[in-house]
């Protein structure tokens, strides 16, 4: 047997067994581009076989799967015989060997009737489409001597294709292909090439559903509108669609099997049979919610709204109940819908769909009853939007339509403080207003979460220790009234609140728990949120495998995180691609935070580049992004743990020491103090007293920030040296293997800066591979290099000095004969 | 020796794009074929309007030469069906649509140059060009290539031409 395929062992032996057996001929059976050319040549490996493969466009031509089978090596004169000659010249020409006829659907009548002779008596192996017309008429008149169908791949199967093709493919990519392709290994192939389009497929795609018959397309029209299976009784042709290989049936429903046709099939359905569809499917599915939206979609408002209130009373979570409201504004005119408007924006709101929110605001009519609940409503949006002076526009708005003395006046004291606290950065004042709800909470009895909240923000914000004790009681208040959106928020910020002070366990913890919640109580995008706190504390601990995967695959999805979070989840991703020496990968990153907007969007942009600008020593370049972010930047406690980055940097310009904002030094916010005061003791050449400080600095960051802890620990190492302390090898050497560990290869390099200073030295691998003279490190940087890296660049994705790739790549052009870096390229790499 | 069959259906540029690639990448693309004709490396460049063309490049595949067809004024199913045996020779490159920019015959042959190691001095005299005028060249080609610097451009190149095989 041959080179075995992903996924394909099992019927390669099973060809091979009944060849063996004389169970002649075999026919494998399956639908186009599954496998079944590539498992036959696989399994016939080694041994003697003709091969004639028939064409569609050919299929008129006599005898063409044997000529191509034979060749030359029959008289062309044997092709004017007639079937029963015909056979026995093949028999006689064929020996010992085993005839494949590939594609016989498409088989002429003359090879047809040769097939129909050689059937029993020679070891044939056939290959027939499914879902080809001509497939049923074949095998009705040769009799398989044994059928094996080939099915699509597994998941499984089929990621282990699309990874064994794409190896730098995050899961959700590969998952995405694997949807798309429903497993069929040419389509994986196909879409899995990155420099191809996708247009020759949806082409290829089209031509298969175009020629289905008019029952079977109606099916595939019902699924595409609908967007999930449906019960097998309620398709037409459903039968059909399985059979071809278009669809597959699961528990009695069926399902699309290619995301690939679901894309191309509206392209056939006519405005006609696309009505006709949703009317179907409104008497088709149950659920009130679904039937509104086909209800509306075919054109029956009225039936469509009354279908959709019954969904609004049944939805068991705030998210369903959006979107039903959603619907039903639509069926009603603009005055009648604007309640229904307003209640699903406030619903979006709740679980922080605000684009959604906003949309629906759209052209609410300007109502005294209605008036409060809009400004309120617009002020949320414009601060998940990130948004300052909206934020402030709306809430002054919100203030004037607030009645005193009532739940009206205590939300808007709450947001008011929130605005002092997130806007201004005056938290004495936050906390003034805060308290105020409170008691107003207590007078009127009502709004005591929100009040409560509010409290425990503006003492967290205010490094006021009493956060410890306010968020619990906050979330226990939430709890106990059913209140999950203000819970969700709360734990937010509890997260916030213990990631900086630690322990951060507590944060990871309530983390995982709000995703569940969120994730049993479908409300994705707070899901998304707190799945992104979780990445944001993995990259704390330096778990950069977790940030890479989980992040860039929460950065794709479509919905689900507002501005913010996005924003934040970036800039997490990007921090983790610099620590890992891709510099330039991250900094593409950063266009990215800067495309979205916001200020927060603007700070976090100038803060990566500092990072990154900080690692590739140009220190001037850091101080210009350092203006930059304290232009956008108003939260202490960020400017405080950026700090660090600017004190490094200016330490190696000879510019004045930054002063850190005044803030309580505890936790990952301790650490960034008590390294900003080393680095001081270090430029006042006190370096015996600053290798105590960043000791101290990497303890007071442990637990809370590994990359800046281990930073700390070489610094400790790098002032030891520079006081002449004979442990100063030692320490650098542990600091070294410490970031070795947690990937961080800047942090390896000054450690390795700082050892050659002291005289230490290692050397590099020298591993050279069988077929090439030049190391293993030559060869991957020229490879780099014909990636269309420069060389910076390829000094910035490996960690190592520009230098030092300028002198590998003089070595190789060297070693090779290359007149210049093209050309040793294109020696190399053989382009 | 894997043979290239591109099918292009975007027009008379996006197929003078893909004669020039087939010859940057070494394929000697002819619009005639002798009887018995059949030598290495050879690509038969032919409009296919109906069946009966289809028939034709098929029949000319099956012998051994490469397919350039232009197939902009196919009927749908021609062009269904011919595509999809060709898929099953060989390698099809599929141009449905202009993949964005392309290069004149111009700047192909001065990137085939660079992505062969010559400097651009070097190309500009194999030219008989001014260095400016390579430079001119250049900018524009890395500019279609979206590339920012030659490096990179040549890679884009590279990539480019590498949807196609090469001849033995």
């Amino acid at each position: 047997m041959g080179e075995l395929l992903v996924g394909r062992s099992e019927p390669a032996r099973a060809l091979v067994d009944q060849l063996a057996e004389r169970a002649w001929p075999v026919v494998l059976y399956g639908e186009a581009g599954v496998g079944k050319t590539a498992l036959v040549r696989a399994a016939l490996g080694g041994r003697g076989y003709r091969e004639g493969g028939c064409l569609a466009t050919l299929s008129w031509s006599p005898y063409l799967p044997l000529r191509r089978a034979f060749g030359p090596d029959l008289d062309p004169e044997t092709w004017d015989g007639d079937a029963e000659y015909v056979a026995e010249a093949v028999t006689a020409a064929l020996g010992e060997d085993i005839l494949f006829v590939d594609d016989a659907q498409w088989a002429d009548q003359d090879t047809v009737r040769v097939l129909e002779l050689l059937a029993a008596t020679v070891p044939l192996v056939l290959t027939v489409r499914r879902g080809d017309q001509g497939a049923a008429a074949l095998l009705a008149r040769i009799a398989a001597g044994a059928r094996i169908d080939l099915e699509p791949l597994d998941g499984e199967d089929a990621a282990e294709l699309v990874r064994t093709l794409r190896p730098r493919l995050t899961p959700s990519e590969v998952a995405e292909v694997v949807d798309r392709s429903g497993g069929n290994p040419l389509l994986i192939e196909e879409l899995a090439d990155a420099d191809r389009g996708t247009e020759s497929l949806h082409r290829a795609m089209l031509a298969r559903c175009r020629d289905l018959p008019e029952q079977q397309l109606e099916g595939l029209a019902l699924m595409t509108l609908a967007g999930r299976p449906l019960p097998e009784r309620a398709i037409p042709g459903a039968e059909g669609l399985i059979e071809s290989g278009l669809a597959r049936s699961t528990d009695g429903y069926v399902a699309m099997r290619h995301a690939l046709v679901r894309e191309v099939v509206g392209e056939l359905i006519s405005e006609e049979r696309r009505i006709r569809c949703h009317q179907r499917l409104a008497e088709v599915l149950t659920h009130p919610g679904e039937q509104a939206v086909h209800l509306q979609a075919a054109g029956d408002c009225g039936a469509a709204y009354d279908a959709a209130m019954r969904a609004v009373e049944e939805a068991a979570t705030t998210g369903e109940r959006v979107a039903h409201l959603q619907t039903a504004a639509r069926c009603v005119g603009t005055e009648s819908g604007a309640e229904f408007r307003l209640q699903a924006a406030e619903a979006a709101n709740e679980i922080g769909e605000c684009d959604t929110a906003a949309a629906l605001l759209d052209g609410l009519p300007d109502r005294a009853d209605l008036r409060f609940r809009i400004a309120r409503q617009r002020t949320d949006i414009a601060y998940f939007r990130g948004d300052a002076e909206a934020h402030r526009a709306a809430l002054a708005a919100q203030v004037e339509a607030a009645t005193p003395g009532t739940i009206e006046e205590l939300l808007t004291l709450v947001e008011r403080s929130f605005l002092k606290l997130v806007v201004d950065s005056d938290v004495p004042a936050a906390a003034v207003l805060a308290e105020q709800a409170l008691a107003l909470a207590e007078r009127i009895d009502e709004g005591h979460v929100a009040a409560l909240k509010a409290v425990a923000d503006a003492y967290y914000l205010g490094s006021d220790p009493r956060w410890r004790d306010a968020y619990p009681a906050a979330l226990q208040r939430a709890q106990e009234e059913g209140d999950f959106a203000r819970e969700c928020r709360i734990a937010n910020n509890y997260i916030s609140a213990t990631e900086t002070y630690g322990p951060q366990s507590v944060a990871r913890e309530l983390a995982r728990t709000m995703a569940l919640r969120c994730a049993d109580a479908k409300l994705l995008g707070l899901q998304r949120t707190f799945d992104f706190r979780r990445v944001n504390l993995a990259a704390h601990a330096c778990e950069y495998d977790v940030v890479l995967a989980e992040a860039s695959t929460l950065a794709a999805a479509p919905t689900g995180l507002g501005v913010l979070d996005r924003t934040d989840l970036l800039f997490t991703l990007a921090i983790a691609q610099v620590d890992l020496g891709l510099v330039d990968l991250g900094l593409e990153t950063t266009e990215r935070i800067e495309s979205l907007g916001s200020e927060r969007g603007h700070s976090n942009y100038h803060l990566v580049r500092s990072w990154a600008f900080l690692e590739l020593r140009r220190h001037d370049d850091v101080l210009v992004e350092e203006k930059a972010f304290r232009e956008y930047e108003h939260d202490l406690a960020r400017i405080a743990f950026a700090t660090p980055v600017f004190a490094w940097a200016a330490r190696e310009t000879g510019a004045p020491h930054p002063t850190a904002p005044d803030v309580r030094p505890r936790g990952l916010l301790g650490g960034a103090l008590r390294e900003v005061d080393a680095i001081a003791l270090l430029r006042e050449e006190e370096y015996e007293a600053a290798a105590v400080a960043f000791a101290n600095a990497a303890a007071a960051y442990e637990g809370t920030h590994q990359r800046a802890g281990a930073r700390c620990r070489w610094a400790h190492g790098e002032a030891l040296r520079l006081a002449g302390d004979p442990a100063a090898a030692a320490a650098l050497v542990d600091a070294e293997a410490h970031a070795r560990g947690l990937r961080l290869v800047h942090v390896v390099s000054r450690c390795e800066r700082s050892l050659r200073a002291l005289g230490v030295r290692r050397s590099a691998a020298t591993t050279r591979t069988d077929s090439s003279p030049l190391t293993a490190r030559e060869l991957e940087i020229v490879m780099l290099a014909a990636e269309g890296l420069t060389d910076k660049a390829i000094a910035a994705r490996l960690g190592i000095a520009h230098r030092t790739v300028q002198t590998l790549v003089a070595n190789a052009r060297r070693k090779v004969g290359a007149e210049n870096r093209r050309h040793l390229i294109s020696l190399v790499s053989g382009g | 020796m894997t043979l290239p069959y591109v099918v292009v259906e975007a027009g008379p540029d996006a197929l003078a794009e893909a004669r020039g690639e087939l010859g940057s990448r070494g394929w000697r693309v002819v619009d005639h074929l002798d009887i018995g004709h059949r030598e290495g490396g050879l690509v038969y460049a032919l409009p296919v309007a109906s069946a009966d063309d289809a028939a034709v490049a098929l029949f000319t595949a099956i012998e051994g030469v490469g397919l350039l067809v232009d197939a902009a004024s196919a009927p749908r199913p021609v062009v269904d069906r011919l595509c999809d045996d060709l898929r099953r020779l060989g390698h099809l490159d599929h141009r449905v649509s202009g993949g964005g920019p392309m290069l004149t015959a111009e700047e192909r042959v001065l990137m085939d140059l660079l992505a062969g190691g010559s400097t651009l001095g070097a190309a500009a005299d194999a030219l008989h060009l001014s260095r400016r005028s390579a430079d001119r060249r250049l900018a524009a080609a890395r500019t279609k290539l979206g590339a920012d610097a030659t490096g990179a451009a040549i890679a884009a190149y590279r990539r480019r031409l590498d949807r196609l095989p090469r001849p033995a």
